[in-house]
């Protein structure tokens, strides 16, 4: 997976780029506020349709400006053939809320048809959330990585959304008129069927994820961590489980059960990380989550994820920075952020872009 | 303004129906005022005669210029074969096919809790009260195979359960003259799912 080239305009710090990439590691340079973070935003969101901000599209517009445009080409390993085939997206966000995503030609209505396309591996400020933050950043992480390899599972969460959305507005209008239970039970058949196939998927891309965690660490990366483990255990659903709720769901007007919910936990000797972690060991594990995770996009797919690593300098200290540097030649491509783009520059075959 | 006023208030009109923007509003009423004024009355007539004599039909729901829709009167119809479907243009798009010779009911709508639509507003009810009384052996669900409209299905085939009906749903799969690596996944796997013998 490589992106040759992208064009960001009006995206968040950054006015307009026109970018063309050749080298293997690109590496982003420039002073505070110049869109060095906002740079490796564009290409996660060419790969998601979001910010990994978590920021809404209208928040994504540059101060001023009437929209924004986020485009790139770039070449990719076709799953069945086995070729390289060639891939142009772009997508534009205009101050009235009008979208446009054009993939290969083809026009879509939702950003959510760039998921699969190009895939990323991303390590941000916002990473040490996967560790210290709530659930959602958990589940989104999870989420965009298995979805990016399998459409049946970004089908899956869209239908199940919407049978959220759908039961939540029954259980909100509950409280002004009598709810109709057999379209309760209906939606809660659904959310049993839906978060059953999701559960199992999460189950086996922890697993994978699981496995290259250690195997990274075993391989001398942060040696730290070699009792860390992901621990995920989905609370078992049931249409009679969901049922028993029924009645604080409608007091609460809100869906108690269902892979909405779920969550997955590091684990180190036995107790929660989360918990125990200081914040540096929260980034490093992040970014070792982050590592595994494109682990598991190429054994699905054949071929790695692009990596983008947002400054790792701060975080990391020097023996396992080089480890890390080591590592990212496995990669087809790694975008990195950086201060000091000589030290880190070095020895890696690199270009630089200066903002 | 070189255009009169009651052009103007013509266009706007005639530009508020759906599929007719303002430019093809305005061609329309060129066009219309080119007409004789005999032609014109004709037209408005038939408007004003349309709104005023057609109908829901009270059994299924279509368009009827009396109690009873054309479908519903046709002795020639099986009325033990019953095709739900959400709105009118879908009994229309399945007459279109001449294959089906049962009758129909028109829900005029789809579950759809967040237009605050549910079953009680599609009168499902009604429709379990008529398969009570007239007889009825099958029903087929022609809902459409959106969320809404599965959403709609799974209700109806749960609230007719307890009748002694078959409840059959149309089938999904891939459409004719199209290409399998266009269909998205949900579809072929449905396809490959109720897939059916080939005659050799």
């Amino acid at each position: 997976m490589f992106l040759e080239s992208m064009w960001v305009q009006g995206f968040r710090a950054l006015a307009e780029q026109r970018l063309e990439f050749t080298a293997p590691v690109t590496v982003i340079q420039g002073g505070n506020g110049t869109g060095k973070t906002t740079l490796l935003d564009a290409v996660y969101f060419l790969a998601s349709g979001k910010s990994f901000l978590g920021l809404a599209n209208a928040e994504l517009i540059r101060d001023m400006n009437p929209y924004f445009v986020v485009a790139g080409q770039y070449r990719a390993l076709d799953a069945v053939t086995g070729g390289v085939v060639n891939h142009a997206v772009q997508a534009m966000f205009t101050s009235e809320g009008r979208k446009e995503l054009r993939i290969d030609g083809t026009v879509y209505r939702g950003f959510i048809h760039l998921v699969g396309g190009l895939r990323v591996a991303s390590f941000n400020f916002n990473s040490v959330f996967l560790v210290k933050g709530l659930p959602s950043a958990r589940r989104q992480f999870i989420n965009l990585l298995v979805a990016s390899s399998d459409r049946v599972y970004l089908e899956t969460l869209s239908a199940y959304t919407e049978v959220m959305a759908h039961k939540n507005a029954v259980l909100r209008q509950s409280s002004f008129t009598t709810p109709d239970m057999s379209l309760l039970d209906l939606f809660d058949e659904q959310i049993v069927r839906l978060s059953t196939a999701i559960y199992a998927k999460r189950r086996a891309a922890l697993a994978v994820i699981d496995r290259a965690m250690r195997q990274l660490v075993s391989s001398g990366l942060f040696g730290v961590f070699k009792d860390l483990v992901i621990a995920y255990e989905p609370r078992a659903i049931s249409v009679d489980s969901i049922r028993a709720l029924r009645d604080r769901e409608l007091a609460r007007h809100a869906c108690l059960a269902g892979c909405h919910l779920d969550d997955f936990s590091l684990l180190r000797s036995g107790k929660q990380f989360r918990e125990s972690a200081s914040l540096g060991e929260a980034k490093v594990a992040a970014l070792l989550l982050t590592l595994a995770g494109a682990e598991f996009t190429r054994a699905a797919t054949g071929e790695y994820p692009i990596l983008l690593l947002d400054d790792l300098e701060g975080d990391i200290d020097m023996a396992n920075l080089d480890r890390v540097l080591h590592l990212v030649t496995q990669f087809d491509q790694v975008f990195i952020t950086s201060f000091d783009a000589a030290r880190l520059g070095s020895g890696l075959n690199a270009q630089s872009v200066n903002l | 303004m070189f255009l009169p006023r009651r052009f103007i208030e013509l266009s706007a009109k005639l530009g508020s129906l759906p599929g007719i923007g303002p430019k093809a509003a305005d061609r329309l009423v060129f066009y219309l005022l080119d007409q004789s004024e005999e032609d014109i009355r004709a037209l408005a007539d038939a408007l004003v005669a349309a709104k005023r004599e057609i109908h829901f039909c009270t059994r299924c729901g279509n368009f009827a210029q009396g109690n009873l829709c054309e479908i519903c009167q046709d002795l020639s119809r099986d009325g033990g074969l019953l095709c739900v479907v959400e709105e009118i243009r879908d009994l229309a798009a399945i007459e279109k096919t001449g294959v089906y010779r049962g009758l129909y009911h028109v829900l005029h709508g789809r579950i759809d809790p967040i237009a605050r639509v549910g079953p009680e507003e599609l009168g499902l009810n009604r429709l379990a009260n008529r398969i009570r009384t007239d007889g009825v052996h099958e029903v087929i669900i022609a809902t459409n195979p959106n969320f809404n409209g599965d959403i709609t299905a799974m209700y109806i085939a749960k609230l007719l359960s307890e009748l002694n009906v078959r409840v059959t749903r149309i089938a999904t799969g891939i459409p004719k003259g199209s290409e399998l690596e266009f269909a998205d996944v949900f579809t072929l796997t449905q396809a490959l799912e109720k897939r059916t013998d080939v005659q050799g």
